[in-house]
């Protein structure tokens, strides 16, 4: 065991440096560098730029080297556990990602928590239910959910419940006109994050629920349920202990992609609402070629996605004893 | 104008095999009226008076009267048991033969109440099954069986509490009740009483009743039979579990190695450890029936229990089946379409063609004297040592479409001695022997609703 996850481990960092690699060879071969951006900026105030000083900011920056010399640069730094100041914000990048990650975890974990506590149970009575009216209405409602685009969805959200109705703040994660500090700040942080929280859970919620559906209609047809039936075991323990754990084993493998989503931030939700959240900074990074910012933010999910699929796979062993890791 | 020939023509055509879109969503509507009806039916709350019957004949454990058992598919209405009836005597083996899809496995999980719905649904008719249930006090708890003294007393002890401290009354003598019997294997004891059930009319909240311990099924499919993600030992304790009041863990695993013993299995220790995978189709299917007995049922439906294995597990587990049924003096309905395992096992046999019995008797009664020309038919098509044919004989033509079935005679268009009869309706059971029947033309107009 020890020794699969050190093996997985190893490979791990092959698939890293891959990902790095292309990750940089993409936001060099982006059309507008940061230096331009910036003296572009300056530029629109009416002050003369110079062949000098756009050499000078390129060397400052380190975008004065090709490609390859950049991104082995970027390496040796990297090697030294160091991912460089980012180029926006002009504090270290691990700073940035600190900073900006709480309010992005909060919504993405008590969102994944209601998810979950929501889209299994229907996915479940949908499945016993098939072909019911309730099947029907629960798959209708969560079809609709997935059809709706975030950016419209949260939109109608916060104009309904926020400036219509005036129960929630429209924006931001704290009150400028209040001083609270301690619970009461938490609560008030809370208060702000509801409406994008139901957000995201109302949108997440189909995907996972269709997926229970679809795993227990086949676990449900299949013979062994069929003799725990005629066991003459209660309907409840046919589904919640014989069927049930065999729908487990494929929701397992949607844990790969969870410990990433948790961490990279909804980016257009967190715009909606603006929340300043990681996935809003990664945006903004994005539109200035902030390339420090950028390779550390994108490493972190790859490490993290990386971590996902293996924790996954360890899952696989423990839910499926049929599973041998190895 | 070509197209407009084409679609006239087709419409004439009494013999087609396809459906218009129109003609499935009114089949569908009125297939869906049926069925919402019936499954109401099989969800309502029922008192026991409702479900509770007597038998015809005291000597039998089941009896299945006129039994319709039906698939409502889009297609139309597939009849898959179309009027059945036959009954099990106590103690005795039924084989029931028949060719693939002739209604042998749909009799049996109507019997076990298995099947599939909202599609499948028993339509009509009764199966009366004679169990023993626990007898029930006023308030419908089981009365139980005390310990009695040499002397015909009650036996009564100290009662005590959880941690095994003595209950004390106001007064500070301990308090004292009587002590309930049990059997060997330390399960508590219970009244019981015979009460015949009508599994037809139970409602699917009642049917926990009959399913594993009064009755028990060996299905035909023993790798895909278990579930993967738990021990055999978890899946055979959750058997006695269910069945036996007050039983504990020790009791049941106790009880499960007895019975995998039992099923001829050398390590019972190593296989309740086990996980299905890690064991062989014989394996498994020794542990299904293992699984299948331990509740000593009254009666063992066992639906192809060898077809999927090979010859010689095939022979061990009937040898297994045989000793196991005279032990725990049951009654077996052995479904399969091996001619050789019924003449080997069986007391009574059932012919079903595409679901209909078309003659049942004594197995002597079957093999040295069939008397309907599917029976005859069937017999001839078994390959013996002795015939220097290069061929196997076999029954010409095919059964007909499930959904439309003729008014006459279903065998009609592959029987070789059709008479004028055959064209009329479809013949009633004829009785040529106290325990022979057969449903064709060629034998009298003696009708009976045996």
């Amino acid at each position: 065991m020890l020794k699969y996850i050190i093996k997985r481990l190893a490979q791990s960092i092959l698939i890293l440096l891959g990902v790095s690699l292309i990750i940089y060879v993409l936001i060099r071969c982006m059309p507008v560098d940061f230096v331009t951006q910036k003296l572009s900026s300056i530029t629109t105030t009416g002050a003369e730029t110079s062949q000098e000083l756009i050499d000078a900011m390129l060397k400052q920056y380190g975008l004065d080297t090709n490609i390859f010399e950049g991104y082995l640069s970027w390496l040796v730094k990297l090697l030294k556990l160091d991912f460089g100041n980012s180029f926006k914000y002009g504090i270290p990048v691990i700073e940035v990602i600190k900073e900006h990650m709480g309010v992005s975890f909060a919504v993405a974990a008590i969102a994944t928590i209601f998810e979950f506590l929501i889209a299994i149970p229907l996915g479940v009575t949908a499945a016993t239910h098939q072909y019911s009216i309730r099947d029907y209405v629960v798959t209708v409602l969560v079809m609709i959910g997935i059809s709706l685009p975030s950016f419209f969805f949260g939109q109608m959200l916060k104009n309904i419940f926020a400036i219509q109705l005036e129960w929630f703040p429209a924006s931001g994660l704290i009150d400028a006109s209040k001083d609270l500090s301690g619970f009461a700040l938490l609560m008030d942080q809370m208060w702000h994050l509801f409406i994008p929280i139901l957000t995201v859970v109302i949108l997440s919620i189909g995907g996972r629920m269709r997926m229970t559906r679809t795993n227990m209609l086949e676990v449900l047809n299949s013979d062994y349920i069929r003799t725990a039936r005629a066991k003459g075991l209660k309907e409840k323990v046919v589904i919640y202990k014989h069927a049930f754990r065999n729908t487990m084993i494929p929701l397992v493998t949607s844990l790969a992609g969870l410990l990433p989503g948790l961490f990279s931030g909804a980016i257009i939700t967190e715009q909606v609402f603006g929340l300043p959240g990681i996935g809003n900074v990664a945006f903004d990074a994005m539109l200035v070629a902030d390339i420090p910012f950028i390779m550390g933010y994108n490493m972190f999910l790859a490490l993290l996605s990386v971590i996902g699929v293996l924790l996954a796979d360890l899952m696989y062993a423990v839910v499926d004893p049929r599973v041998k890791l190895g | 104008m070509s197209i407009f020939n084409k679609k006239t023509e087709n419409k004439a055509s009494s013999d087609k095999h396809y459906l218009t879109s129109k003609e499935i969503k009114e089949i569908a509507k009125a297939n869906a009226k049926i069925m919402k009806d019936l499954e109401k039916k099989k969800y309502r709350k029922a008192d026991e008076s409702e479900f509770i019957t007597s038998m015809d004949d005291d000597a039998n454990i089941l009896e299945i009267e006129d039994l319709h058992t039906y698939f409502f598919t889009d297609q139309g209405i597939v009849k898959a048991v179309n009027g059945v009836s036959f009954n099990i005597p106590k103690g005795s083996t039924v084989g029931i033969v028949g060719e693939s899809g002739c209604g042998k496995s749909v009799t049996s999980m109507s019997i076990m109440r298995l099947l599939q719905g909202p599609t499948g649904q028993i339509y009509s008719g009764s199966i009366r099954f004679k169990a023993v249930d626990y007898k029930t006090d006023e308030h419908g708890n089981p009365i139980p069986i005390y310990k009695k003294k040499p002397n015909g007393k009650i036996l009564f002890e100290d009662a005590v509490d959880k941690d095994g401290n003595v209950i004390l009354k106001k007064d500070g003598t301990p308090k004292r009740v009587p002590v309930q019997a049990t059997n060997e294997s330390g399960a508590l004891l219970f009244a019981t009483e015979e009460r015949v059930y009508d599994i037809a009319e139970m409602p699917m909240s009642e049917i926990h009743r009959l399913r594993g311990r009064q009755i028990s099924m060996i299905f035909q499919e023993p790798m895909t039979s278990l579930n993967p993600v738990f021990t055999i030992g978890n899946q055979l304790d959750e058997v006695v579990f269910i069945h036996t009041p007050g039983a504990t863990k020790e009791m049941a695993k106790a009880r499960s190695l007895e019975m995998l013993e039992l099923v001829g299995i050398a390590a019972p220790e190593r296989v309740y450890n086990s996980y299905p995978h890690e064991l062989s189709g014989g394996m498994r299917q020794r542990v299904m029936i293992s699984m299948a007995l331990a509740c000593d049922p009254r009666l063992i439906i066992a639906d192809e229990p060898t077809t999927a294995l090979d010859v010689t597990i095939q022979a061990q587990i009937l040898d297994l089946l045989r000793d196991l049924k005279q032990r725990i003096d049951g009654s077996i309905m052995l479904i399969t379409h091996d001619l050789g395992i019924i003449a080997e096992m069986a007391d009574y046999v059932v012919v079903m063609y595409a679901g209909r019995i078309i003659e049942r008797g004594t197995v002597q009664e079957i093999f040295h004297n069939p008397l309907h020309p599917y029976t005859i038919g069937l017999q001839k098509s078994k390959p013996t040592m002795d015939s220097d044919s290069d061929t196997l004989f076999n029954i010409p033509g095919n059964v007909p479409n499930p959904v439309n079935m003729p008014k006459h005679c279903f065998f009609k268009e592959r029987c070789s001695k059709c008479i004028g009869a055959c064209s009329g309706d479809y013949p009633g059971m004829i009785q040529v022997s106290p325990t022979h029947y057969v449903a064709c033309h060629l034998y009298g107009e003696e009708e009976t609703n045996g």
